[in-house]
């Protein structure tokens, strides 16, 4: 399988983090760890399974996110793309690296589906672009509401056909007229056409080669497309039927007898039950630590392997750590301490008395004593002073907090 | 079900089938071995319904009533009901409730449907939507099929339950989903379900307000249209509710539109799709070929037809997927394709009979003369010809004018001289027109000429190039004129597939005569829109690889210039294109 595709991730651009504030500020989004492992590693391990060797995977940087390259340079090849580029105008300046049909990351994106079976499904049904899609049943059956797997506010409204193309898609924001309305050769094309709201774009599609020259000729005509899935996506979908699209893929030579062919063009999604997230916002990134703390039948398994390669440390006798927290090697940690369900990077000095809950913590940080800490992320680097209380608050990179202090819902720089 | 009344709209308010509805009403036409009504009524009885209201505009319904003698029908309770001011069924239905016999709820049936819907679970489901809700006051009864005609082409809406959200015809090309009332929550599973591949069967269960809501508002004329637009549109609070029932996919139903959709249904009759409903086992020879008369052995009979009682068909008749009625005698040698011939018709011998309706009581002879043909019991002369597809050939009278310079249409033509006879009437035709009328009756004549012997479209093209290049003159006024001329002619019979024998034909001639010039034909004929840039343009690339060939060489010279022209012209529609992006490429219905 692996030697049809290429693996593009898109490893990070201006914009990206843009709903992490304040913890991308310096630091790349990639390299935000989920159970004290950096995401990005995450999407190369999930591909390394599937078969893609290092020289198959393609990721595209920005010039400020050297410390990305740093990390994965054995493991996949980069390519240093201009500095404002979006995830679309990204891909075509890649576009000479990009020499067979692809398989397109973004580098927030946790699955726990398999690639293979997307690959499968890719190529059977012949599809242009097959989108990964994860369906979810928020309707409350017993005990607690199940949590939905995108936890921003606005959702997509897809409509899909019974052979599973993508007829129409639109985000819950934008659609603010009072109709939806649709081509009638696009709905015509399938039997019947389900209108869906529970679905959620896992951001993986795969790809065409052809894709990409559309999209290279889309660009010269409308300079409006540059986003992939904001712009470029439901630009396709709604046009899918087009005459006029179909005829920029490719010019056929046309004989004294108008041979026209009929460009198959169809958008696919594979519909999976899986666990899927994507870590684009603050919610979902807290989500998805806390999703990667379960041990156990409830867990995840993608995080499964994560957590059995924390190395156990040495702690006093009189701290209580709850059996969910996990705490990474190097870390010290002072005299009654009290850590519930938390995450705690490697490096850091922890005070006495502290107390830590439902909290992420990166490489390196230093909390000194009789603190109170709850649902925060402390970025690397960052301090906090003695007998401070923090409740919700983020902390970017290299922040500090005087001792002393009571913030609730805050971000520090 | 005791006070289940059926209500069968016994008319349709619509102008197809106008000659032949002015003497009969669609209820009362023929179908296969019975009329549309019996069919109807006996479908209904076999589904346990007794009490049945006719409503009829037309006498002929309560006489033929009056005068029916079923033996062996149980009897049934039927009700006449006289809606003569009626311009449209909701007109109908009004004068129905006026008459205060429906006091719960009946089964509307319009009377062109064939169908063999099992009603059990329909009225089933009917009594249970009713307890859930006493809003739930319409259910329709539609079947999964493919949508073939216009007037079945509809996108059904649908919510959970298969309550019907919206109807959508399929005329605009951007359908609106009305999003006021649709309920999108974050995560919910679907509810809305689109479907194209559902046809409206013309079985409704109502309720008894049904009847008062046509009443309370007089502008609604159509159930479809006003009515059920009305309910699942316009109310603010969606209270009163229609449903729909899917029928399993064995049960269909046909309705008869016009002159195709009834052709069609009484093939699938035959084909015993209603099934159980079928003609009579006792006439089933084989390949769904029904012969309840006499059939002659040396007569060919394709699959899908029937000869109806006493009809006595004569030697070397070709019968292909048509209805015979019943006492109907054929002549020696006939074709008859594709028709539906109904009761008392005689045919003489070697006519053909092509895509027709021929009503009862005809007789087809071989002659000029054309008269109106009526009803029943009147013998009336009428002339075949014009054979368009589908159209009751029967009150063509205003053509017979032009039957001047081509009278022995109707007689099979000898297979052998075909083509030259072709070249005669075409240099006839050619020689003989002098205006653009006359042009138009051109292109009748040659149309009827080339349905008649089965000519190929490029057979024609070529007699006809042959005939009309011979009367041009070498100068450009000529041909200006000729083209103007025969522009129509020429664009008619010269499409995609012929265009290649139009330019060969051309090319040739150029050869022989060297004072005409390629060139000019070609411009000419882009000019009046008979070829298109690229097939021009494809035809020069053409010539300029040909080698050795000096009139090749001097055309390519020649029309360097054109050549130039015409490709900047693509360039700009292209671009032209390409701003405009709306070109919808018209998609068959394809379903796997």
């Amino acid at each position: 399988m692996q030697i049809k595709y290429q693996a593009i991730i898109l490893g990070g651009g201006q914009k990206a983090g843009s709903m992490l504030f304040p913890l991308c500020q310096s630091y790349s989004k990639s390299l935000l760890p989920v159970c004290n492992k950096p995401m990005i590693l995450y999407q190369l391990d999930v591909l390394e399974i599937a078969g893609f060797g290092p020289q198959d995977i393609l990721i595209l940087l920005t010039k400020d996110h050297q410390a990305v390259a740093d990390l994965v340079q054995r493991r996949a090849e980069i390519f240093y793309v201009s500095d404002d580029s979006d995830s679309g105008s990204a891909l075509l300046e890649a576009h000479e690296k990009i020499k067979k049909d692809f398989i397109l990351l973004s580098c927030d994106s946790m699955i726990g589906a398999n690639i293979l079976d997307l690959l499968d499904f890719h190529y059977s049904k012949k599809a242009t672009i097959t989108c990964l899609i994860k369906e979810e049943d928020l309707d409350k059956k017993q005990g607690r509401a199940p949590i939905s797997c995108n936890l921003d506010e606005s959702y997509d409204i897809m409509f899909i056909g019974s052979d599973h193309s993508l007829l129409h898609i639109t985000n819950q924001e934008d659609d603010d007229q009072a109709n939806l309305s649709i081509s009638r050769n696009v709905l015509l094309s399938c039997e019947s056409v389900q209108i869906m709201t529970n679905l959620f774009d896992t951001h993986i599609y795969v790809c065409q080669y052809e894709v990409l020259e559309l999209f290279q000729k889309l660009n010269k005509l409308e300079n409006e497309i540059q986003n992939w899935k904001l712009e470029f996506l439901p630009y396709i979908v709604k046009h899918q039927k087009n005459v006029n699209l179909l005829n920029l893929l490719s010019k056929q030579e046309q004989g004294l007898f108008h041979e026209r062919k009929q460009q198959q063009f169809s958008i696919k999604v594979f519909i999976t039950q899986e666990y899927a997230r994507r870590l684009n916002n603050i919610k979902d990134y807290q989500q998805a630590n806390y999703e990667s703390m379960i041990k156990g039948n409830k867990g995840i398994q993608l995080y499964q392997g994560v957590q059995d390669s924390q190395i156990q440390i040495q702690y006093p006798q009189d701290a209580r750590i709850s059996p969910d927290s996990i705490i990474g090697e190097g870390t010290r940690i002072g005299n009654k301490v009290n850590i519930q369900r938390s995450i705690i990077g490697k490096n850091c000095t922890i005070g006495d008395h502290v107390k830590i809950s439902n909290s992420i913590i990166m490489k390196n940080v230093v909390i000194n004593s009789n603190c109170i800490i709850q649902h925060c992320i402390l970025s690397n680097e960052s301090a906090v002073g003695h007998t401070t209380e923090l409740n919700k608050c983020n902390l970017g990179n290299l922040a500090s907090v005087e001792p002393n202090q009571k913030i609730v819902d805050e971000c520090i720089i | 079900m005791s006070e289940f009344y059926a209500v069968i709209l016994a008319d349709s308010y619509d102008n197809q089938f106008n000659h032949l509805t002015n003497n009969i009403p669609k209820s009362l036409f023929p179908f296969v071995d019975d009329l549309i009504i019996e069919h109807q009524i006996n479908w209904l009885s076999k589904n346990e319904i007794d009490q049945i209201i006719v409503l009829y505009r037309n006498e002929k319904i309560a006489e033929y009533f009056n005068n029916r003698r079923r033996p062996g029908r149980k009897t049934q309770k039927i009700q006449l009901i006289n809606i003569l001011d009626s311009k449209s069924s909701g007109d109908a239905l009004r004068e129905l409730y006026s008459h205060g016999i429906i006091q719960q709820d009946f089964l509307l049936l319009f009377g062109d449907v064939i169908t063999n819907i099992s009603l059990k679970e329909v009225i089933n489901k009917y009594h249970d939507q009713r307890k859930e809700d006493k809003m739930n006051i319409l259910l329709m009864v539609v079947h999964q099929g493919i949508q073939q005609y216009d007037e079945e082409r509809y996108l059904y809406v649908l919510e959970s339950d298969d309550k019907l959200f919206q109807l959508t015809d399929l005329q605009q090309k951007q359908i609106i989903i009305n999003k006021k009332h649709i309920t999108l929550t974050k995560g919910m599973p679907c509810k809305y379900v689109i479907r194209s591949n559902l046809i409206e069967s013309g079985i409704y269960i109502c309720n008894r307000d049904v009847l008062k809501s046509f009443q309370e508002y007089f502008m609604f004329a159509e159930i479809k249209e006003d009515f059920i637009k009305y309910m699942t549109t316009t109310s603010d609070i969606q209270e009163e509710k229609i449903h729909l029932y899917i029928s399993p996919k064995i049960q269909v139903s046909q309705r008869i539109f016009h002159a195709q959709s009834y052709h069609n249904a009484c093939l699938k009759y035959l084909s015993r799709f209603f099934f159980p409903y079928c003609p009579q086992q006792q006439y089933y020879v084989d390949f769904f070929k029904y012969f309840a008369g006499r059939v002659d052995q040396k007569s060919k009979i394709s699959d899908q037809c029937f000869i109806g009682q006493n009809t006595d068909v004569k030697q070397k008749v070709t019968i292909t997927k048509s209805i015979i009625g019943k006492n109907c005698k054929l002549g020696i040698g006939c074709e008859i394709i594709n028709s539906i011939l109904w009761d008392n018709i005689e045919v003489d011998d070697n006519i053909i009979i092509k895509d027709s309706i021929i009503a009862s009581g005809c007789k087809i002879k071989n002659s000029i003369q054309s008269q109106i043909v009526t009803i029943e019991n009147q013998k009336n002369v009428k002339q075949l010809l014009s054979f368009q597809k589908y159209d009751d050939n029967a009150f063509q009278s205003e053509n017979s004018d032009q039957e001047s310079d081509s009278h022995e249409l109707h007689q099979k033509k000898p297979k052998e001289n075909d083509d030259q006879g072709l070249k005669e009437d075409m240099i006839d035709i050619v020689a003989n027109c002098k205006t653009v009328s006359q042009v138009k009756e051109a292109i009748t004549n040659v149309d009827t000429i080339k349905v008649n012997s089965n000519i190929a479209f490029e057979n024609i093209v070529i007699a006809f190039m042959a005939a009309f290049l011979d009367t041009l003159q070498p100068d450009v006024d000529s041909l200006k004129n000729a083209y103007a001329l025969w522009e129509e002619f020429i664009i008619r019979f010269v499409s995609e597939t012929e265009v290649v024998c139009y330019i060969k034909s051309i090319e040739t001639f150029c050869r022989q005569n060297q004072q005409y010039h390629l060139n000019q034909f070609l411009q000419l004929s882009y000019k009046h829109q008979i070829l298109s840039e690229q097939v021009i343009i494809n035809y020069q690339n053409q010539m300029a690889t040909l080698e050795d060939d000096q009139f090749a060489k001097d055309f390519v010279q020649s029309s360097q210039q054109f050549k130039e022209y015409l490709e900047n012209i693509i360039l700009e529609q292209e671009q032209q294109e390409n701003q405009e992006g709306d070109g919808e490429y018209e998609y068959e219905y394809v379903y796997e």
